[in-house]
């Protein structure tokens, strides 16, 4: 089944991240760093990932995308940015990737929910 | 301008345009912690999931108001006009207040407080010092090594013969730091490496604004250099302390 990935280092926001999609029954994994998101993507590639910038270990979010478009090969990379620190130039770089989604920290769990709905719902028809 | 004005000046815009996406993220993070588990408080929840969301509502809301003060505290710093006002202080009476404090905004945390009957009274601001230890132990806090389980913390107060003045000691659970970042740990937005393991403490200033308000109180902050057996890799302890009054004890 299409799974979104989170990526997520926060502990507080990851219990609420897994709290709330739970909830909506929608299927997920959690990465708590860069490292262990590719490695996930590598084994099950994600209909969507979300994905938050600041992250521990060596690998920032904008690397870990850079990484999953790198690795991807053609299929569908639905990114959905969930992000504290999104100056102009942040969204312009996501905008450049081609962001599925831009979401500033905080949001409403609807709207992140919906945004995740939505972007998971895409990558079924285009399975 | 010249040259060297110019860049000098690229430097300070880059370094603010740094600081202002630090305390962004510092800021943003927590509130959507704090509106996504108030979202999730509906009727109907088990007590103890309901109890489970709270604290966490509590931490982060502490956690946001820290932030707010050592940002304000730094402004001041950086500024010259913080002022304090020291009085003579019951150490029993402020770290009973401290514990109180803290376990209000950490439901899951349990302060333990050891210190002599008869230690002197501290000379300080007792507002500012409450706030110093209070950042000493939610740093402990967050170095645990379950984020989610129960974490007893142990905050021992003494004076040492001689040297007037009352230490405050803090353990952690962290990683230990390494003596050639134990200096940096008080920078203000401290450039560690990630390998170190010790969770991103807030904005990064809190230990700077700790150890420069300790300073102006006539006291200091540090990492204890305890030595370190090769098979231990994790505990720091910080120790801050401050001078003692020889006087009639005043209330906190």
């Amino acid at each position: 089944m299409s799974e979104l990935l989170v990526v997520e280092d926060d502990f507080a926001l990851g219990v609420f991240l897994v709290q709330a999609l739970e909830r909506d029954g929608i299927p997920f994994r959690v990465a708590q760093n860069g490292e262990l998101a590719l490695q996930i993507a590598a084994e099950c590639w994600p209909a969507a990932v979300l994905l938050d910038l600041t992250l521990p270990g060596d690998l920032d979010g904008w690397q870990v995308w850079d990484r999953l478009l790198a690795q991807a090969g053609g299929r569908a990379l639905r990114v959905i940015l969930f992000a504290a620190e999104l100056d102009s130039h942040d969204q312009h770089q996501a905008h450049q990737r081609e962001a599925w989604a831009i979401l500033r920290k905080p949001v409403s769990r609807a709207w992140l929910v919906d945004h995740v709905r939505r972007a998971l719902a895409e990558a079924a028809i285009h399975a | 301008m010249t040259i060297d004005a110019c860049q000098n000046l690229e430097t300070i815009l880059t370094e603010q345009t740094a600081f202002l996406r630090t305390i962004a993220h510092a800021l943003r993070t927590p509130m959507q912690s704090l509106q996504g588990f108030a979202e999730l408080l509906e009727p109907g929840l088990p007590p103890a999931q309901v109890e489970h969301y709270v604290a966490f509502i509590k931490r982060d809301a502490a956690y946001l108001a820290a932030v707010v003060d050592d940002l304000c505290l730094r402004h001041e710093l950086a500024s010259g006009k913080l002022l304090l006002f020291p009085t003579a202080i019951d150490v029993g009476n402020l770290l009973a207040e401290l514990a109180r404090q803290f376990e209000a905004q950490m439901p899951d945390c349990v302060v333990s407080l050891e210190y002599a009957d008869d230690l002197p009274p501290a000379f300080a601001d007792p507002d500012r010092l409450l706030h110093l230890l209070g950042t000493l132990l939610r740093n402990a806090a967050r170095c645990r090594p379950d984020p989610d389980g129960p974490v007893w913390l142990t905050m021992r107060a003494q004076c040492e013969l001689g040297d007037r003045q009352v230490m405050f000691i803090v353990e952690d659970d962290g990683q230990q730091v390494p003596p050639e970042y134990a200096s940096a740990l008080f920078d203000p937005l401290p450039q560690l490496p990630a390998a170190l393991g010790r969770p991103r403490l807030g904005v990064g200033l809190g230990l700077y604004v700790a150890r420069e308000v300790a300073r102006q109180m006539g006291g200091d902050l540090r990492l204890a250099g305890t030595p370190v057996p090769t098979d231990r890799q994790f505990g720091n302890t910080f120790v801050m302390h401050v001078p003692t009054f020889e006087g009639p004890v005043g209330h906190v």
